[in-house]
């Protein structure tokens, strides 16, 4: 997925899961063991090039 | 009489296992007050694992009731409950009083939104075992402002999810959410089959899964509840049972989260 900084982390969701055609549902991104914050731009996030950004599903059913 | 050594006298009480784990405070865990919020699979395996523990005063708040498709995750129900469309509260805390020596449920089968205004002050530790985004977020912003800890378990097949607030201080669940929880916060993500009131998507639910989340709930509840507060997780846990991982995740504190914001 090509992403600039400008990216907040919602609209990598968002395209991410349309793109995979993913379930409806909650999704978060991790990088490394930090969830980020879905208003944040990957800049403010201090996300670099080559990092490793994953998605992955917010379980919520009980 | 006390401090007499009768042999096999350690084999009478019920807690003398639990009593040999050095960290744990039975006698707190008796005096300890519970509301658990939702009394559906992972409902049961919390009850379960709460009652054995020995919690004795536990509310729990759900307004479903029991059918068919409940029975092969959920202890504490029968096909009578099933037959009889009881309140899953109901045949929850019934089961729990039955194998909780000392233990008295209290029921609310009412949408949490709809519980006394006081329910959260009137106790000391809740859990969530909830199936929606907004019933989550209404638990999670009254349990912070009344300064009780909120233990949010959540299930989706193999994979699963602990998230852990802690007022005054950190991070809460909503700190967590972004666009894609808006997106759905309106949806039941649950694995029963009547008496919804909004779309309802079927949920793959497994059964060893759930034992996952509810006993890192419980555990949790136990440290908090025996005062070890420096045990607990610092926020998320997170289990992908396809490939038996688990790992602790990192949530900040949004200072724009309405939970955080006075």
């Amino acid at each position: 997925m090509e992403l600039d900084q400008d990216n907040t982390v919602d609209e990598i969701i968002e395209s991410a899961a349309t793109f995979w055609s993913k379930d409806m549902g909650a999704y978060v991104v991790r990088k490394g063991k930090k969830v980020l914050r879905g208003s944040t731009a990957l800049r403010d996030a201090g996300v670099r090039e080559d990092d490793t950004l994953e998605l992955i599903p917010d379980p919520e059913g009980g | 009489m006390e401090g007499v050594i009768r042999p096999g006298r350690m084999d009478e009480d019920r807690f003398d296992r639990s009593r040999r784990i050095e960290w744990l405070d039975v006698d707190a865990i008796f005096g300890t007050r519970v509301l658990m919020v939702g009394a559906g699979a992972l409902g049961n395996e919390v009850g379960k694992n709460l009652a054995l523990s020995g919690f004795r005063k536990v509310t729990i708040v759900d307004m479903d009731r029991v059918v068919g498709s409940n029975l092969n995750r959920c202890l504490f129900f029968t096909t009578e409950d099933s037959e009889g469309r009881r309140f899953k509260a109901e045949a929850l805390a019934r089961g729990m009083e039955r194998i909780g020596e000392g233990l008295e449920a209290e029921v609310v089968t009412e949408p949490v939104e709809r519980a006394p205004s006081d329910i959260f002050a009137r106790h000391d530790i809740v859990l969530g075992c909830l199936d929606n985004i907004v019933a989550r977020m209404h638990v999670n912003s009254n349990s912070y402002h009344a300064s009780k800890p909120y233990i949010d378990g959540g299930m989706d097949g193999l994979l699963g999810k602990v998230i852990i607030g802690r007022p005054p201080e950190g991070p809460c669940l909503q700190c967590g959410m972004n666009s894609s929880h808006a997106r759905v916060a309106g949806i039941r993500f649950s694995c029963t089959g009547a008496d919804v009131v909004f779309h309802e998507p079927r949920l793959a639910a497994e059964i060893t899964t759930t034992s996952v989340i509810s006993a890192v709930m419980v555990r949790e509840a136990l440290k908090f509840a025996s005062g070890r507060e420096d045990l607990l997780l610092s926020n998320a846990f997170y289990y992908d049972g396809r490939l038996n991982i688990s790992e602790e995740l990192e949530i900040s504190l949004d200072p724009s989260c309405p939970v955080h914001v006075r």
